[in-house]
């Protein structure tokens, strides 16, 4: 690694983050800390809530500079060797709010309505590393848009950081099953 | 057909050749005769509405245009290693592409020859032999019948065409075409001027080394699978259906070539031939395609990590991050676009699965393929969308029963020119290429095409061998007996 120049070690070294926090779920013990977990949830609500209710804006501002936002084909999938749904800096997540709020985007208009389920969160703390907390969850997301209906079930990995002004997001990243089966454009997915 | 015409329907209409089909190197040819509705349907500049709607038509569309033709059926680069497999389809079957034992690639007929059960449910792997799990029936990678639990209950199992039924296969350069025809035009004449294209769109790769990722996108959208072709080689409508991308370009400061002014745009559109087409925008980008090339994440970093590098990193380096700005389209299922080849996949005559395969680019630094990867997510979040509203709005459109006619004849006597052999060239609002590949449609749907399965000889069977010789020196037992 040593031999790499900066920047792809850089690269490399996210890349290889994120595959870990995935294979944490297998890792991370069944008993966590229920009072974080507890604080967690409401984060996690609160970002649903706020997608739902089209406050991208203030979704946004939930996000720490050093964002990561991953949606991978396939739960074993790999940044540096898969082609992904979404693997988002920072700079393309401020792209896709702009986007929600196109009126050219023809995919968005007319808006969608959607509801977000959160369940089943567990929470750790995460030393040593970006952020104070890991975090996973269940969610399921109903979509309407022009009459159709699309349903998508899938597991959130949060990574938080701990902030004077309440959590922030640094990354998050979304295990969906039937993204590889084949589904309809996620043109519309935060 | 459809509306007005009654059952048609394929499957069914085998009246003439029902006996013939029994053997198992039955030449059948299904279906009815279409002259006379493909003339009323295609005309020189509108097409039926019919052709994207009907469903007699789409079924027969799986049988002659994804089956008696040639179609794309995968990269080489997938089944790398003897007894790697990737599950595809042609139409409505699957196809288990093959590397054997030898090395050669093979297209089997996923479809147990006893009972019809599919061999294989991964996408993807590595197999020693292929084994039914409903009775354990196993198949060599050369499609032999290697075993059959309880062979004894057959009377002469090897008088029966127990062998994997096979596609023909060819490939040029790696890429495996495959069909169903008893007797397929070569490869080379049915690919023609588009051939050249598929080599420059190789070599641009160092040592002409392509390498497809096994896992695509797969998305669909519900409206006919021609729509994709239609919007293939449309240069036009990038200005309007993408407007959104294009002002998120602006916004980041990048003008997309997509933005530019159509009406002076250099692009150029070239039809070569049984129904492929060419778009060639580099007329339009003389700066190259990574000049072209938004703000993505990574970017700042793997640029500089290629500058550090040192030495002199060639352009063509660089632009083998993005595109190479030329859409090519092999009808009926191989589109180029930028880093990906698109593969459609018709589900219906309303829903079609689109399959996103990446394209790497190995002998070059590390940063290229990673760039490649975050490049190619970028359309499909901004732009992909934007072209399957339009598909699906079209379809939605279609359904007006009294509306007939889809107007193509853009370009038609207005600025397309057509040489000898009357392969057109156009400017960028062309609808040549769409009047192209619908006279290759109604070329190939007019008359039921003579298909044939293919098997593995079952002489050359070990399995059916050894059956036979048992037979036989039982039956010699028997006779001495006597």
């Amino acid at each position: 690694m040593t031999d790499q120049p900066l920047g792809l070690s850089k690269t490399l070294a996210l890349y290889e983050s994120l595959v870990a926090d995935v294979a944490f779920l297998d890792a991370a013990p069944v008993v966590f800390d229920g009072a974080l977990a507890a604080e967690v949830m409401a984060t996690l609500v609160g970002e649903a809530r706020l997608l739902d209710r089209r406050q991208f804006d203030k979704w946004y501002d939930l996000w720490a500079e050093d964002a990561a936002f991953w949606v991978p084909l396939h739960q074993n999938h790999h940044p540096a060797r898969d082609q992904g749904l979404i693997m988002d800096d920072h700079r393309r997540l401020r792209e896709r709010v702009w986007r929600m709020h196109d009126t050219s985007a023809w995919a968005l208009v007319p808006y969608a309505q959607t509801v977000r389920m959160v369940g089943g969160v567990e929470a750790w703390p995460l030393p040593d590393s970006d952020a104070d907390v890991i975090a996973t969850s269940a969610i399921s997301i109903t979509h309407e848009r022009t009459g159709k209906v699309t349903v998508l079930a899938g597991r959130q990995i949060h990574r938080l950081r701990r902030t004077d002004n309440g959590w922030q997001i640094v990354r998050k990243i979304m295990l969906c099953p039937a993204i590889s089966a084949g589904m309809p454009h996620l043109g519309w997915i935060l | 057909m459809g509306e007005n015409m009654g059952k048609n329907d394929p499957e069914t209409n085998l009246e003439r050749d029902i006996s013939d089909s029994l053997r198992p190197d039955a030449i059948v040819a299904r279906g009815p005769d279409l002259t006379d509705e493909v003339e009323h349907l295609i005309r020189k500049d509108v097409v039926h509405r019919r052709v994207y709607t009907d469903p007699d038509l789409f079924n027969i569309e799986m049988d002659r245009i994804f089956g008696a033709t040639w179609c794309f059926i995968g990269h080489e680069s997938e089944v790398p290693e003897p007894g790697d497999f990737v599950r595809k389809r042609l139409g409505k079957r699957q196809i288990i592409l093959v590397r054997t034992r030898k090395g050669e690639i093979r297209g089997l007929l996923n479809r147990c020859s006893h009972r019809g059960t599919t061999l294989v449910g991964e996408e993807e792997g590595c197999a020693k032999r292929f084994t039914c799990p409903y009775h354990g029936w196993a198949f060599d990678l050369d499609g032999h019948l290697q075993s059959l639990p309880v062979a004894d209950s057959y009377s002469k199992l090897y008088e029966r065409p127990f062998d994997l039924g096979q596609i023909k296969v060819v490939s040029h350069r790696g890429f495996v075409f495959g069909t169903l025809a008893a007797e397929p035009m070569p490869l080379d004449e049915w690919l023609g001027p588009a051939k050249l294209w598929l080599d420059e769109h190789i070599d641009r790769h160092p040592s002409g080394n392509i390498r497809v990722l096994k896992a695509p996108i797969k998305q669909t959208y519900k409206a006919n699978w021609k729509m994709a072709w239609d919007n293939a080689a449309d240069g036009i409508h990038a200005t309007f259906a993408h407007r959104s991308y294009n002002l998120l370009g602006k916004e980041a400061e990048t003008d997309t070539i997509l933005s530019r002014n159509p009406a002076v745009s250099p692009m150029v559109g070239y039809t070569l031939g049984h129904g492929h087409c060419v778009v060639d925008q580099r007329p339009g980008i003389p700066d190259g395609p990574w000049s072209t090339m938004r703000p993505l994440p990574t970017r700042e970093d793997l640029e500089a990590s290629l500058k550090e590098r040192g030495g002199d990193i060639p352009r063509e380096t660089w632009d083998l991050m993005t595109g190479n700005m030329v859409n090519l389209n092999i009808f009926p299922n191989l589109i180029f676009v930028g880093n990906q080849m698109v593969v459609p996949e018709p589900i219906s005559a309303d829903e079609t699965l689109m399959n996103y395969y990446l394209v790497m680019a190995d002998e070059t630094p590390e940063e290229v393929n990673l760039m490649r990867m975050r490049v190619d997510e970028d359309f499909m979040s901004f732009g992909i969308p934007d072209d399957f509203e339009m598909f699906e709005r079209v379809q939605e459109g279609l359904q007006t029963i009294e509306e007939e006619w889809v107007d193509v004849s853009r370009g038609d006597d207005a600025g397309d020119v057509v040489d000898e052999y009357g392969l057109a060239t156009g400017d960028l609002a062309s609808e040549a290429p769409i009047r192209h590949y619908m006279q290759e449609w109604k070329r190939i749907m007019a008359k039921p095409i003579p298909t044939t399965i293919r098997r593995a000889r079952i002489e050359d069977s070990k399995f059916m061998k050894a059956q036979k010789l048992k037979a036989e020196s039982a039956a010699a037992a028997a006779a001495d007996a006597k």
